[in-house]
């Protein structure tokens, strides 16, 4: 059985989950599991190649994407129908609200993937590095300009080497719309309508919280395209804050405790409040594939309760059913303070068909807009037209594929 | 360690055996390098000078080859700019354990994006990063020495496993087009020659979406037909309509040959393809197909291959209309635009099997334009057409959708009336009487200067007239004669002049025409 994956733990991926399927292998032993590791782009390549020449690829029998493929999936053809397959997995009630939208086509009740694991995204700081900016970090940090101040002051302490404020923790050491998303709700933009049958990525809000993260580069608190791994950890003292999506253990070697304390709070808020973006990595069985019930029983396995909070765990991600992150949650004091507030305050993009290309063309926008910013060619009028052609093609594409 | 000769040949050997594709390759050969260096990791990158972007394809680690992403923005003028640019080995700097990075260069396979310029053959270019996670465990010259040619060996197996890979793409393209050949052979002997055409090119070529427009000279447009998308499911596009006129449309430009691309097209250069349809210079149509939803880049041989085929999908589009206007002409006449006999004979039936089936009333009218043999013995048969055709838009304008008239020969004209009952198609019939007297058709050399017309209509009705079809064909022929032996210009219904005295209302009086708008008798 072929089971495609997203790196959900870097170049960690594959013994991350060596490890955990060996438990699987011992309690079904004559089910064989082979893993491909595929970034975004190369498993958006192969699903649009498997959909067009099925018989010429060799296609998943289990798939792992981003929950705002499902409704995309379904309509290709690529995904079956997990209730038919699995009356108990006809449900979506045992997954945290936000989610249960993205497990079905849109417009019905018929469920085509179950979230495997989520990520919030959250500031985290080292309260030591902090401390010499700030005689109120938490409080200085609850805002934008607050934030780009305690930048500015740490740039400015810690000059000269590799040392950068901020750390990247986008895995590709570059910019994504992922990252952008909640700088552009805490100022009032989005990418979609209300409805989700308009783009809006090109209107001023949007546009003013684009700008906002991308600051963050232009004024050097956060490296660009640096070889990964050669600069600016919170770890070794070379960055102070980050931005990430996953838990602030992320920063730290696993099992070692660190002699400086990390603090979590939501990203830093704007006039719009403070949002987080919360996403799901859905799991979703392939159609016609030859080994469906062999991926239902995986499927199954990876998203029960137990195997959901130790994977997370893992990977330092959030489990998404109600009862593994309640588990989560009241598992201590800091983190039910800390989370609770973050997830009741995240957003999430839609579940509908063009919901992955609006995404992938605006991360390919982002990624050319980076490589001028790295290339020190920036122009604030580059982003405003990107946008708008960014725009007019979604409109038109929302037009043809719209729910 | 071994002498690089040897491990180079052994590696050479490894690698030396054919691949599906170059990924394959990658996997095999970075697996290897790992083994012959010592390395915990070995990174792939692609290397795009214009971007001056290292971008990560392909990442092994303990065993195991990933796709992973690690965008490096490389600096000009930097060491390691020079070393991509000119060659050698460079010790990154930056990461605090032993990393090299040695440049990858070999000749593509041949293929490119559509709507980029061609370039000559120009090499591939890659860079493979060799890792060491322990920081004591520096590279020697040695084994410098040794990555080098193995990156080499490298780029001369992606060269070969490329160029397989574009010619078993070439082969698959070749045979895919020569089935498409037999569809758009088909495509004339069947009613939707179109949906064949745009399902095989979809389904051939592997668009996200293929749209088809066809240009209509009479009316100057250029209208939607049929778009086929990624599930090879068709729509119609009939509700797009575009003036064939300059500046209107870009898509009108385009078939008008004034496009000269603008910001628009520039933009999705790469994921859609506008490709004009002609045939002997005239413009039939225009295919459009696009990778939007998807953003693949569309190649250029797939461009090339459909610009090529252009002209016989040009001429598939066109037999296609050919077959519709030849299937139009067999079943409407040309004159009224009214279905032939043949063609009624079938809707005729499944209307009979529908009123049996689901116990509904049907109607029908046979109605014979008065005097029309006189019309056209005393005025010619060109007067006697204009009758026809008058008398056909008249009908055709005063029925209700379901309504099927047919013309039955010469100048009997019989309308089936589904779900109609006696009342109904009394009332209908009056309407057309009504109408058709008050056409004029104007003749300048008769005396009146004009031809008035007017018709006699007969009715009969299912199941209280006929049992069955052909029955109720002959009791509606009855009626007619009826009303023809009785003066015509009149309506009359089988059941109430056969079945009741004739004094009853059966007999509708008819707005005759007067004496002096009769034709002449004729002489003899």
């Amino acid at each position: 059985m072929l089971f495609w994956v997203l790196p959900n733990s870097g170049v960690g991926t594959v013994s991350h989950l060596t490890a955990l399927l060996s438990e699987f292998s011992r309690e079904y032993p004559h089910i064989k599991v082979e893993l491909a590791v595929l970034t975004r782009e190369s498993l958006w390549r192969e699903i649009f190649g498997f959909q067009r020449e099925p018989r010429r690829s060799a296609g998943a029998d289990i798939i792992q994407f981003p929950h705002y493929w499902t409704a995309l999936l379904v309509r290709l053809g690529i995904l079956a129908e997990l209730g038919e397959l699995d009356s108990r997995l006809s449900s979506v009630t045992e997954w945290i609200e936000p989610l249960r939208p993205h497990c079905l086509l849109p417009g019905t009740q018929q469920v085509y993937s179950v979230p495997w694991w989520m990520d919030v995204s959250a500031l985290h700081y080292r309260v030591d590095h902090l401390r010499e900016v700030s005689s109120n970090p938490d409080e200085q940090l609850a805002r934008w300009d607050g934030f780009m101040e305690a930048c500015e002051a740490l740039s400015k302490l810690k000059k000269g080497g590799t040392y950068f404020p901020l750390e990247n923790s986008n895995m590709r050491g570059s910019v994504t719309i992922r990252d952008v998303l909640p700088c552009m709700w805490n100022r009032g933009g989005d990418i979609f309508n209300s409805s989700s049958t308009r783009a809006v990525a090109h209107r001023d809000e949007s546009l003013r919280g684009m700008e906002d993260f991308l600051q963050l580069f232009r004024k050097g608190y956060m490296p660009l395209m640096r070889e990964r791994g050669s600069l600016g950890t919170l770890l070794e003292g070379k960055a102070s804050m980050t931005i990430s999506r996953r838990l602030s253990q992320s920063v730290l070697p696993q099992g070692e405790e660190p002699d400086f304390e990390v603090k979590t709070l939501p990203v830093p808020g704007e006039l719009f409040g403070s949002h987080s973006y919360l996403s799901s990595y859905n799991l979703g069985v392939a159609r016609g594939g030859k080994n469906q019930q062999e991926a239902v029983t995986l499927l199954k396995w990876l998203t029960g309760t137990e195997q959901q909070l130790r994977y997370s765990q893992m990977i330092h991600a959030f489990p998404p059913s109600t009862a593994g992150f309640e588990r989560f949650i009241f598992s201590s004091h800091e983190r039910m303070r800390t989370y609770s507030g973050i997830v009741a305050g995240a957003r999430t993009v839609p579940n509908v068909m063009v919901c992955g290309t609006y995404m992938t063309v605006l991360d390919s926008t982002l990624s050319r807009l980076a490589m001028e910013l790295a290339k020190g060619a920036w122009n604030p009028a580059l982003l405003m037209q990107a946008m708008v052609k960014v725009q007019v093609e979604m409109d038109y594409l929302l037009s043809l594929y719209g729910e | 360690m071994a002498l690089p000769t040897e491990l180079l040949y052994r590696y050479h050997k490894e690698l030396n055996q054919p691949f599906a594709d170059s990924r394959e390759l990658l996997v095999r050969a970075l697996d290897l390098m790992a083994g012959q260096l010592k390395l915990d990791q070995v990174c792939f990158f692609d290397w795009t000078p214009e971007e001056s972007l290292l971008s990560q394809r392909l990442v092994w680690r303990a065993g195991a080859a990933m796709d992973m992403e690690e965008d490096i923005a490389v600096a000009v003028g930097s060491p390691l700019r020079a070393v991509l640019e000119h060659g050698g080995v460079y010790v990154s700097q930056n990461l605090n354990y032993p990393a090299l990075y040695i440049p990858v260069q070999w000749k593509g396979g041949g293929r490119r994006l559509a709507g980029r310029p061609e370039t000559g053959d120009e090499p591939r270019l890659g860079a493979l990063r060799m890792e060491r996670l322990k920081k004591s465990w520096a590279f020697s010259s040695r084994e410098k020495e040794l990555a080098r040619g193995l990156a080499d060996e490298l780029a001369h197996n992606l060269s070969h496993a490329e160029l397989d890979q574009f010619n078993r793409e070439q082969l698959n393209r070749a045979h895919a087009l020569n089935e498409l050949t037999g569809v758009f052979a088909s495509s004339m002997r069947v009613e939707d020659g179109m949906r064949l055409i745009l399902q095989g090119i979809q389904r051939y070529f592997g668009f996200d979406r293929v749209r088809l427009y066809l240009v209509s000279h009479a009316e100057r447009k250029l209208k939607g037909e049929l778009s086929a998308d990624a599930r090879g499911q068709v729509r119609s596009l009939a509700h797009e309509q575009i003036p064939l006129q300059p500046g209107v449309h870009r898509f009108a430009d385009i078939v008008l040959g004034n496009s000269a691309g603008d910001a628009v097209t520039d933009n999705y250069r790469e994921t859609v393809i506008y490709l004009p349809l002609t045939v002997q210079g005239k413009s039939v149509g225009l295919l459009i197909v696009d990778n939007l939803l998807s953003q693949q880049p569309i190649l250029q041989e797939d461009m090339v291959s459909l610009s090529s085929f252009a002209g016989q999908i040009a001429l598939a589009v066109d037999n296609a209309m050919l077959f519709e206007q030849v299937q139009e002409l067999s079943q409407f006449d040309e004159l009224t635009r009214l279905p032939l006999r043949r063609y009624f004979n079938e809707r005729f039936q499944e209307e009979m099997y529908r009123a049996e089936r689901f116990a509904q009333p049907m109607a029908l009218i046979w109605l014979d334009i008065d005097f029309f043999k006189e019309v056209n013995d005393a005025y010619g048969h060109q007067i006697g057409d204009q009758v026809l055709f008058e008398a056909g838009r008249v009908i055709l304008s005063n029925l209700r959708k379901i309504d099927f008239p047919c013309r039955y020969g010469g100048d009997e004209i019989i309308i089936l009336l589904p779900q109609a009952r006696a009342d109904d198609a009394r009332a209908i019939a009056a309407r057309l009487a009504q109408e058709i007297s008050e056409i004029r058709v104007p003749v300048p050399f008769a005396k009146a200067g004009e031809v008035r017309v007017s018709v006699s209509q007969g009715i009969a009705t299912y199941p209280g007239d006929a049992a069955s079809g052909e029955e109720l064909l002959a009791r509606a022929d009855e009626a007619l004669y009826w009303v023809k032996s009785h003066g015509r210009g009149g309506v009359a219904l089988y059941s109430q002049v056969f079945a009741k005295k004739p004094s009853d209302p059966g007999l509708l009086p008819n707005p005759l025409p007067s004496k002096k708008d009769q034709p002449p008798k004729k002489q003899g």
